[in-house]
This record gives structure tokens, sequence and C-alpha cells, in this order.
């Protein structure tokens, strides 16, 4: 009872062990199945997990308490003879002309609970037969036993073959039921056995119609199938000699099959055994390095679960490369300082200017031309798509850690996913950074007011002086106040003109400088501000996208451990 | 001198046809008719050892000359196949199981009477009856070619001969002609079914190679019986026996025969040497009793105990776990004359069993059958139902031995049970009918099938183009699509973003465009000025973004082409190899690239074909970006094209004139106006901030060259700027065109050569 109890313990904690190991399993489909196409997760790998799961879900939902056992072999290997020996009554027709057995039968030692089993199974209702446990003795023990005897695999009816994979893949315990002559058979070999790989503890193997060799033969047929089922990965399958004709080796096998049935472990170790082979398929698109090879030890070198973080910086540069950032900054500053001059500007320099060199604009009837070039101001100028694109290529060939094929491909797609996006969020973050339509700043005005002064301080030291020459030294004014007429002011006139005009020079050289080097840095705080705002695009737009598919892997790969069961990462 | 060299030296003479009307000469191609020469005009179907009285229907009505009785039903479905048991024997034809080894010997028997008295006197003594038969068989046995060796072929002139007769010779030469554009046929690019055609290929070359030729050529050979089956079938038991001691080994280990025996008089043992039999096969003589060779060697067992004019192999089986044993055993098919196939009681449901009967079926070839291991309690109902199921594939008619379980003694079945099989393989050696009706058979099937799948073959070469084609479509069509996207990116404005803008910006505001016009002092006075700091910082920002542009188009390009060559398999197999050839002294392995094949193959032929196959190698990685010296390429062409700009504007004397007499303009800073208006400036969907501003650089153009002239550079700009990127993205395309090149370029008259070399083997037959 106690043994019971433990097997049942037992029993329970492998049952989570191997729910978590398939919750995880289902997870790597969902992550393979948004990754799919060429160089992607194969579709018959997904579709195989997709079963396994389906197949593995129902078959823990089915009766715990029976144990189904099928056992297969090729035409004329005596698998119903077996099957009739086993079950004591001649349930499975045995017959000369090949091939016999066209439906599976089942054989049922207590029918408690197995209804839904067998529906499950689809073994046709008249195929079913059923061993009351009320045989007692040998019998109770084998409670629990769902025995199959199921079609030739390899004869001419094709539809057959269907059937054995389907319910080869429903079984917990294979029983290969294999004879001297067609033991190495392809037929088997290929399509079932090597398939088989890692389920030793599923599998057995049964040499069935020993009669016809003699014991050296047998022991030398037996060593030569065990060599061939090394090679094919099935190293610990149990290889059982019988003979259903002379009854040699039934209670070896009928042992064996106690053994499993009381066991109750066959259901659970045959998903296992399935779930670390699709794991192990799974395994390499995991692996840290390009070429899919397992690299021993600690893989964190090997492995970023993200892009270089000086990959936002970089592609901050390129992107404000893109939107012409620094030309920008140029032109704004030559706006501002044009700006500018309207206000700190000598009007005088101004006049000079023109009147010294003739204005061609003018001379070919441009006018509204200059209106409008001087309508021309800094603005936000968009971004060149090609060189977002060649910047984003740059990142995806050089900086995307090398990850084996599926990731590779689609961490590059993630760098790229909103390329087209790029510049037209760009163009909307500088137009945000600029500063707001043509700010002119109040000193300007103050300095226009004062060079208005000494503007004004000149045209009065002008209309002095004339005023001097004409009533002072003409002689006319008398009369006039002295102030107007003393030509000894005369000098104090042209000292007033003098420095108006020089100090209207000066003050428009000073400011003009000054507003250059408020201009120089105003530029720079845009273009620094410029700077964070194309490195938070990039960012947002590139790195987190491509990120998070290197989460994604990173859940893959963690995924892969659980499901692998006992920390293999492969 | 042995008669085999003489069958062998001379140039084969003549097959014949039978009396065979042309029309209907390809079904008997070899049907030597052993009748006496004066009876041209004998009935059609009356060959001797296929009685027509054994097969009522299709004498003298199925195809005129049909020499093949022995393939009755199948030829004949009229006539019931059960009748067909035999080689067309009626005595026995509903010979019951318990008699029906023991009928054999009366199969020959009751043949007809031309039949029965050439058996007599064909005997392996030699008897010098030859002279009966002038249109001498190329099917004679060895010791029937008993003529002086030194006979020249021309001692037979054709005249001699009443019949009109396959010429060996010219058979030989259409087969000839037919392997070259067999070998030559391209199968370049990978396509659902190329991989079959390339099989496809080899097996008819080895087709050609291992069995026709040398059938061609040695005519005299002995007939090769290839022991056929499954693992455990008892064919190594069966050939001991036939032998009369043990020369392949018995065992219980599956599968037991590892490298095929073949056992044949000593006499006949020159026939199988290295130059002659399957030359590529290497081969140990057996020296003693049993010895197995080591895996893959051919072991040649000469044996007294074996009849003249036959040779038995021991193939390895056809299903066990053991792949290479299938090729092997495939390849001795390919070469053998006649089949015995074996089975077991157990296996003869088998699938794979009826796979490969039904390929021989299909293939025409000369066939016979043993169900082994029968139980002989259950002999007959087992002996029915195989029966049936014969009958059922169409197989009713083939010679069937039964072979009931016994007990083996030193590798043999008891001589009783052994002697109908014995004495039907002598038999067979011994008859000329027989021994014609079996080549006949075997041979006319090959070539049967050569009908149907060399034309097939053909077929492949067009489609073959045609995927060649489709990759070089989907590489211009990319790249045309590219340059139209350049175009528009050069014409709408698009391109006008970025630096660029902000750099006119930055020289149209500030007044420096218009610095740049001068008013006009005086003639011949021209002030010369400097380029503007600004300009030159447009004009540069414009290369750049010229470049960038040109290569994003062509880096978008590449990856468009080797993503969709990709989802093809033709592409993807390209790439593939690409792949392995740049990854360096990383062969390929698993398969010998098409180039590789028949380069080797047409030094087979002794042609020389080596290719040059050091394509420059690329990886696909590298090809799916845009080729390493594109920026240089086109940072070139773009700075070729500013100067040219320049150059317009230099040499046009564009203004108008009476601008011109006013105002001189900086050409440098006028052809970057020009350029900026080419490029689409004011287009209705360009730059932001241009719609305010208006098509300045349009307007003033218009107001320094007139609206007409303006239009008519500004076209001759794009142009000239579209030939530049046409012109590097024409080499981009070549890098894609050498990549297809590099795969071979498939010769488009492959096809027409090989329906012709394939139809002028028809016509020699």
């Amino acid at each position: 009872m106690t043994a019971t109890m433990t097997a049942q313990l037992a029993d329970g904690t492998e049952r989570a062990g191997l729910s978590a190991r398939l919750t995880a399993l289902s997870e790597l489909v969902q992550i393979g199945a948004e990754r799919t196409g060429p160089d992607g997760f194969g579709d018959d790998l997904l579709t195989a997990a997709g079963d396994l799961l389906t197949r593995a879900g129902e078959r823990l939902m089915l009766s715990a308490r029976h144990t189904v056992v099928s056992l297969a072999g090729g035409t004329g290997s005596g698998k119903s003879s077996l099957f009739n020996r086993l079950s004591g009554a001649d349930f499975s027709t045995v017959g000369i002309t090949r091939p016999v057995t066209r439906e599976a039968h089942a054989c049922v030692w207590g029918v408690d609970g197995s209804g839904p089993l067998m529906e499950w199974l689809g073994v046709p209702r008249r195929y079913r037969y059923a061993r009351a446990s009320a045989l007692g003795g040998g019998e109770q023990s084998m409670d629990g036993l769902v025995l199959l005897d199921l079609p030739d695999h390899d004869s001419v009816m094709g539809h057959a073959t269907d059937l054995v994979d389907e319910l080869v893949g429903l079984s917990d315990l294979m029983v290969w039921v294999l004879d001297p002559q067609k033991y190495a058979d392809a037929a088997v070999h290929r399509r079932f056995l090597v398939p088989l790989a890692g389920h030793s503890e599923v599998v057995a193997v049964v040499l069935n119609q020993a009669d016809l060799l003699t014991a050296g033969q047998i022991e030398d047929c037996v060593h030569d199938l065990r060599r061939l089922l090394d090679s094919e990965d099935l190293p610990d399958v149990q290889i059982l000699v019988t003979s259903a004709k002379t009854g040699a080796g039934i209670e070896d096998l009928r042992r064996l099959l106690i053994e499993t049935v009381t066991a109750r472990h066959a259901a659970i170790a045959r998903i296992s055994a399935d779930v670390d082979k699709i794991v192990a398929r799974f395994g390499p698109y995991g692996a840290p390095a390009a070429d899919g090879s397992v690299v021993e030890g600690d893989d964190t070198d090997l492995y970023q679960d993200s892009l270089p973080t000086a990959v936002a910086g970089e592609l901050g540069s390129d992107f404000a490369g893109a939107a012409g950032v620094s030309a920008i900054g140029d032109a704004l500053r030559s706006a501002r300082e044009l700006r500018a001059l309207d206000y700190v500007g000598w009007p005088v320099s101004w006049v000079v200017e023109r009147l010294t060199s003739p204005d061609p604009v003018r001379k070919i009837r441009l006018g509204r031309l200059w209106e409008e070039l001087r309508g021309i101001t800094a603005g936000p100028s968009g971004a060149q798509q090609a060189e977002i694109d060649n910047a984003l290529t740059r990142v995806a060939d050089e900086r995307v850690p090398a990850l084996r094929k599926p990731w590779s491909r689609t961490v590059r797609a993630a760098v790229r996913s909103r390329a087209e996006e790029v510049p037209g969020v760009i163009g909307d973050e500088i137009g945000a950074a600029l500063p707001a339509g043509a700010v002119v700043d109040r000193w300007w005005r103050l300095v226009g007011v004062v060079q208005g002064l000494l503007l004004g301080c000149v045209f009065v030291g002008l209309a002095w002086l004339i005023a001097l020459l004409i009533l002072g030294a003409g002689g006319v004014g008398s009369g006039m106040p002295k102030l107007f007429s003393d030509v000894w002011l005369l000098p104090w006139s042209a000292v007033m003109i003098v420095v108006g005009l020089g100090a209207g020079w000066l003050t428009a050289r000073v400011c003009t400088r000054a507003v250059s080097d408020a201009a120089e840095t105003e530029r720079e705080q845009l273009l620094e501000d410029i700077r964070q705002r194309m490195i938070t695009v990039a960012r947002e737009m590139v790195v987190d996208p491509a990120d998070r598919e290197l989460a994604e892997l990173d859940r893959f790969r963690a995924a892969l451990r659980v499901a692998a069961g006992d920390g293999f990462v492969r | 001198m042995t008669e085999g060299q003489d069958a062998a030296a001379a140039p084969v003479p003549h097959g014949g046809a039978g009396h065979a009307a042309p029309a209907a000469g390809s079904r008997s191609l070899f049907a030597e008719v052993p009748l006496p020469a004066p009876v041209p005009a004998s009935p059609p179907g009356t060959e001797a050892g296929s009685p027509a009285a054994g097969s009522p229907a299709a004498g003298g009505t199925g195809w005129p000359g049909d020499a093949q009785q022995h393939r009755g039903p199948l030829a004949d479905p009229g006539r019931p196949a059960w009748h067909g048991r035999h080689e067309g024997g009626p005595a026995d034809d509903d010979a019951a199981l318990a008699d029906d080894n023991a009928a054999l010997a009366d199969d020959d028997a009751a043949a007809g009477p031309e039949s029965a008295g050439h058996a007599g006197s064909a005997t392996p003594a030699g008897a010098p009856d030859h002279q009966a038969w002038p249109a001498s068989s190329i099917w004679t046995r060895a010791s029937d070619a008993g003529r002086p060796a030194s006979r020249p072929p021309s001692a037979e002139p054709d005249e001699d001969v009443p019949f009109a007769r396959v010429d060996a010779r010219k058979l030989e030469a259409a087969l000839l002609g037919l392997r070259h554009p067999v070998v030559t046929v391209p199968l370049l690019f990978e396509a659902p079914g190329v991989a079959e055609a390339r099989a496809e290929r080899v097996k008819l070359l080895s087709q050609i190679d291992d069995y026709l030729l040398p059938r061609l050529r040695q005519s005299g050979a002995p007939i090769l019986v290839a022991l056929v089956g499954s693992t455990g079938a008892g064919k190594s038991t069966l050939m001991n026996s036939v032998v009369g001691r043990q020369v392949s080994a018995t065992g219980i280990r599956r599968p037991t025969t590892n490298s095929p025996v073949l056992a044949c008089h000593p006499d006949d043992m020159r026939w199988f040497a290295e130059n002659v039999f399957l030359p590529t096969l290497p081969r140990v003589r057996q020296q003693g009793l049993a010895m197995p060779g080591r895996d893959g060697l051919l072991v040649l067992a000469a044996s007294d105990g074996m009849p003249k004019g036959v040779a038995v192999l021991d193939t390895p089986d056809i299903d066990s776990v053991v792949q290479a044993h299938h090729d092997f055993a495939h390849q001795f098919l390919d070469a053998s004359d006649l089949w015995l196939f074996v089975t077991t009681a157990r296996r003869y449901a088998d699938a794979a069993v009826w796979e490969m009967l039904k390929d021989a079926r299909d293939r025409g070839a000369a066939l016979a059958l043993a169900l082994s291991r029968v139980p002989p309690a259950a002999g007959l109902e087992l002996t029915e139902h195989f029966d049936a199921m014969l009958e059922a594939n169409g197989l009713g008619d083939i010679r069937r031995f039964i072979i009931p379980e016994t007990v083996i003694t030193d590798a043999q079945l008891p001589a009783a049970i052994a002697a109908p099989v014995r004495d039907w393989l002598a038999d067979t050696a011994r008859r000329d009918d027989r021994r014609v009706a079996v080549l006949t058979q075997t041979m006319s099937g090959v070539l049967d099938t050569f009908r149907s799948r060399v034309p097939a073959l053909a077929a492949q070469v067009a489609s073959q183009l045609e995927l060649r084609e489709q990759l070089r479509q989907v590489v211009d069509s990319v790249f045309t699509a590219s340059l139209a996207d350049f175009d528009q990116a050069t014409g709408d404005g698009s391109l006008l973003r970025g630096e660029v803008l902000a750099r006119w910006q930055d020289f149209a505001g500030t007044g420096d465009l218009l610095r740049t016009l001068q008013v006009r002092r005086g003639r011949g006075r021209q002030k010369k000025q400097r380029m503007p700091a600004r300009a030159a910082a447009l004009k540069s920002a414009l290369a750049a973004s010229m470049v960038s542009l040109v290569t994003a188009t062509a880096a978008h390009a590449a990856e468009l082409v080797v993503s969709d060559w990709q989802q093809e398999p033709a592409g993807a197999g390209l790439l593939a190899d690409l792949g392995s050839a740049s990854s360096a002294g990383d062969r390929r392995t698993a398969a010998v690239s098409e180039a590789d094949f028949v380069a080797t193959a047409l030094a087979d032929l002794g042609l020389v074909g080596g290719r040059d196959t050091s394509a420059d190698s690329q990886d696909p990685a590298a090809l799916a970006r845009a080729s390493a010296g594109l920026a240089a390429a086109a940072e070139r062409a773009v700075r070729g094209w500013q100067e040219h700009v320049l150059q317009l504007v230099t040499e046009e004397k564009v203004t108008k004139r009476s601008i011109a007499r006013v105002v001189s303009f900086d050409e440098e800073s006028l052809a970057l106006v020009l350029t900026m208006g080419a490029l689409g400036y004011a287009a209705p969907d360009g730059p932001p901030g241009s719609d305010e501003s208006g098509a300045v650089p349009q307007r003033l153009l218009e107001s320094l060259f007139g609206a007409g002239l303006m239009r008519d550079l500004g076209a001759r700009v794009r142009l000239d700027l579209r030939q530049r990127v046409a012109d590097l993205l024409g080499a981009e395309v070549h890098r894609f065109l050498a990549v297809v090149d590099s795969a071979g370029v498939p010769d488009e008259s492959a096809a027409a050569e090989l329906v012709q070399a394939g139809q002028a083997l028809e016509g020699a037959r």
C-alpha cells in the first residue's frame, strides 16, 4: 500500500512538473508562431509541438488509472498471436495470408472509467474487448491495462499506416513486435523507431517467433538488434524474446506489462519523452551564437538582451544629421542676426551701402522677390528618408548582436519597423524645439531707440551746423539766439554730428556682436536640445522595438529552460 | 581465339528487328528471329520460342512484328492473364501449385516447332548451325558465335539479310548522341521537380552507361540475372543452391548480404572484368569458398556449377535499414537483363515489395518471381492469394516459383527444391529464343521508357530557362522600380528636406543669393567674386543628400531582390550556393552543384567542359547590401553632375538679353538655384515652408532665363542626373546578373537537342 501511495505522490509531483513544462512549451510555440518564414521557426516543428500539446492535454485529462500499451509491428510478425496470448482469448484473427489485421483491436483490463479513453483512441466499438478483473490472481495486477493490437504498418494496404501513426502517437508504452526475418526492415526503423529516439523508457521491443531459431541464432539476432537500436538512440530499450506459438517468453512480456501498469508512470513518461524531443528541436533557436552552436559555461557575455547603449546616441547624431540640424542652427543664427540688424543696425551704414552699390534686384524689377527672399526663415525642414534608412541599415548590420537565424532577422526588422515614421517625427520634434516665430528681444528695441536718438542727434547736429553756417557765417541771423548764430559753435556742431555717427556705428558694431554671440549660444542650446530629442526619438522608435524583440528571445530562452525540465540549455 | 573476342572485336553486326515493318519496329528491337533465312515472309508473331499459339490474340493482330509475346497480357489485354504465367507455353498454364515447378521442364517442350528445333541444336557444345541464321543475332550465345574470329564484319553484307534489322552501331551512335544532351541539359535552378529531374538524369545515364551501351557492345555477354528482394528472403541461399556451392554468405543477421556476389561459369568471367561491366564499381575475385567482400565491393565467384551464358547476381536487399543497399541494388537492377524477384510468405504483402514490382513492370524489364519460405501446410492458400495479388497488379503472366520452407543444409536448399530455378536459368541461357526474348524485353523496356522520359527531361529545359528569366526579371523590375522611385524623389522635392532645405534657407534668406547678382559696371569689367560660404555649404549638402539617396535606393533594391529570390526555390538555391561557395574551403558536401556535375560528366565524355567556376564569390548577406564601392562611385557621379549643371549655366549664356546687359551673376550660385528648381523646390508637395515663400528659384530663374528655357534646362539637368544614376544602378544590377550567371548559362537549344536525340534513338531502333 505504501508503495502505491508513494507512487501516487511521485505521480502528483511528476504531473505538476510535466504541466509546467507543457505550459512552457506552449509559450515556445506562441513565440515561434510569430516568427515563421523561410529562416524562421519551421512550420512542421510548430505543428508537431501544437499536436503534442493537444495530445498531452487530452491524455492527461483522461483516465490516469489506465495505461495504453500498443503492440505494433510489420505484417506477419505475430502481433495478433501475442495479443491473443496476452488476453487469453482469440480476440484478434490470426491468419496465413497477408495482411490480416486491418483495424486496431483493444483489450481492457478493468473497464471502469476507460470509456472516454477508448473513444479518444478511436477504437471501433466492435473491436473493444474487456477483461474483468474478476478473473483474479495474476489478472488483478493487470488492472488498468489497455492493450492495443495495431494493424500492419508496412503492408500494401496503405491506409493502415496512418492509423498506426496515430495510435502509436497516443500510446503510453509501445511494444514493437519484430521477427527474425524482418527485424531490420527500413519500414519499421526509419518510419517509427528512429523518430522515437530518446523514448527508450516507453519503448519495448519483442523479438517474436523465436521458435524458428536456435538458441545461438537468437543470441546473434538479439545482439544485432541491440546494435541497431543503439545506433538509433534507443539504447536502453528492453528486448524480449518470445514465441507466440510455443508460449516461450510470454510471461516475461506479461511481467513487463504488469510493472508498467502498476507504476502508472508510462503516460507521463511518454509525454515527457515527447516533450524532451520537441524541446530539443526548439533548442537551437535559443542558441546564443549565430551558427547555433552550443557554448558551454557562462554565456551572458555572448548574449545581449539589449542593443548597446551607445546605439541611441549614435542614432541620435545620425538623425540630427539627416535632418540637417547644424544647417538649421546656422540658418537660425543668420535669420536672428538679420532680424536683429533691423533694430540694432546703424541705418546710416545701410543708406551708404545702398548708395554705393546699386541694387540689381530693383534694377531687373524683382522687387517682390526681394520681399519673398526676406520671408524665407528657418523652420522645421523634415529629414531625408534616405539618410535615415542608411543609418538604420548601419545599426542593423553592425550593432545587432550575432544571433541565430530567425532572431537576427526579427531584430533587424524590429530596428527598422518604424523607419517610415521617423522623418515625420523628427520634423515634429525639430519644429517643437525651434523658437516660435520671430522673437524680438527687448534690448534690441532699446538699442533701436538709442540708435534713433543717436540718429536724431546727428540730424540735430546737422541742422545746427547748417543753421550756424547760414545764420552765423552768412550773417543773416542777427537777432537769432546766439546758439544758432555763433560761428564759434560750429566745431561743436561738427563734434555732435561726428559723435552721433560714431556712437551709432559703434553701437551697431557692439550690438551686432552681442547679437551674434547670443545667437551662437542660442544655436548651441538649440542643437543640444534637438540632439536630446533625436536620442529620445531613436530610443523610442528604434532601440525599444529591438530591445523588445531581444526580450522576447530572453523569454524564449527562459521558457526553453523550463520546458527542458532539467535546466538544460542549448 | 575465343568466341567472345570475336563478338566483342567485330563491331557488333546487327540486331534484327525481326521482320517488323519499320513503323512497328520499335517494339521488336532485338528480336532477332532465328528463323531460317529464306522465310522472310514469315507472318508476324510467329517467332520461335514464343509460339503464336500461346497468345492467340496477339498473333497477327496486335502490333505486326510484335516479338514480345512474353509480355503477352501486358501487350495484349485481350488475353486472359492467367494464361501468361509462363513464357507463353500454353501447356502448363493452369498448372497447380503442386506441379508448378515440375511443369517447368515441360515448358519448353511445349514450345513451337521452330523453337524446339533450335533449342535442340543450340546446345552448349556449339553446334555450328549459325549458318542457318544469316541474320546473325547480336544476341547469339558466345558459344554459338563459333565462326572464325578473323572474319571481318563486312563478310556479312547487309544485303544478304532479308530482314529490316536494327543496326547495333547505329543504335549505339544514337545512344551516344543522346548521352551528350542528357549530360548537358541545364538543371541549374532549384524548383519543385528539379531534384527529381537530376536524379532522373543520373538514372538515365547509368542505364545508358551500365546497361544499354555494354549490352550493345558486348552482345555475347552472358545474361545477367539479378536476384532481388527483401532482406531475409533467401536470395543468397537460392544463389548458393543454383551455383551448387556456397558463394554468398547466408545468416540470421539482417541484412545479411552487404556486398553483391556475382556467380558465373569460369569461361564467362571475362565479361565482368572492370573495363566491361559497371566500370565504376570495385570488385574482387573470390578465391576458394564463401568469402564475403568488403561492403560495397562486387565479389566475382566463378563456378563450374553455373551454366554457361548466364550469370547470377546476388544483390543486397531493397528494404533493410541500410540505405546504401537500396541504392546499390537499384544500380544493379539497371545493369541486369533479368530480375528474379524473391519474396517470402511473410512479406509478400509488404508495400516495399510491390513498389519494386510495379517499378519493374513499368519499365518493362524481364522479370520472374520466387515466393520462398512458404509453410508447406498453407502452401495452396498462400499461393492463391499471392497469385491474385499479382493478377490485380498486372503481373499475372510472370514466371513464378514457389520455394517451400525447408531445412537449409550447407547454406543451400535441397537440390530438388532448387532444381526448377536452376533448370529455368540454364534453359534461359541455352535457348536462343528465350535469350533473345529476355534481352529484347528488357532492352525494349528500357528504351520504351526513354520515349517519355527524354521529352520529360527536355521539358525541364523550358522551365529552367523560364526560371532564369524570372530571376533576372526580379532584378530588372526591382531596379527599374528603384530608378523610378529615385526619379520621383528628385522630381517632387522630397529630396529638399533636412540639411538641403536648411542650407537653402540660410543661403536664400540671408540675402547671399541676391548678393551673387551684380550690376554690371561698364563692359567687360566683371568683378570676380568668390562663392559665398553659404552657397558652398548648400552645394555640399545637396551632393551629400544625393549620394545618400542613391545609396539607400541601391541598398533597398538589393535587399528586395535578395528577399524576393529567397521566396522562390530557384533563388534560394542560388543564394545558398553563393553562401557555401563564399565560405572558403568549405566544400559542399550534400549536393554537388549542377555546374560541377556537368563539368565532371563532360570530362567523362572526353569533352573539354571545364567551366570556369571561379565566379566572384560574395556571400548572400553582402549581396543584400549595396556594393561596397557604391558610395564613392555615387559621390563621383554627383560631383560630375554638379559640374555638368555649372557647365550648362556657363555655356548657355542663358540670361535674357535685356537682363544680361545690366546684371551679371555668379555662375556657381546660379547653378545651385537651377539645381534647386530642377529638384522641384516649389512642387505641390514640396518641402515645408516653400509654399509661403513661393517658387523663389523658379521665379528668379524665369526672370533670368525666361520660362521656356528654364523648363528646358530643368529637364536637361534631371535627365543628366537620371542617366548617371541609371549607370550606377546598372552596375548593381550586373552584380546580381553575375550571380545568376554563376550558376551557369543554360543552353537554349538543349531541349531541342535532347528531343532530337531521343527521336534519333527511336529512329535507330
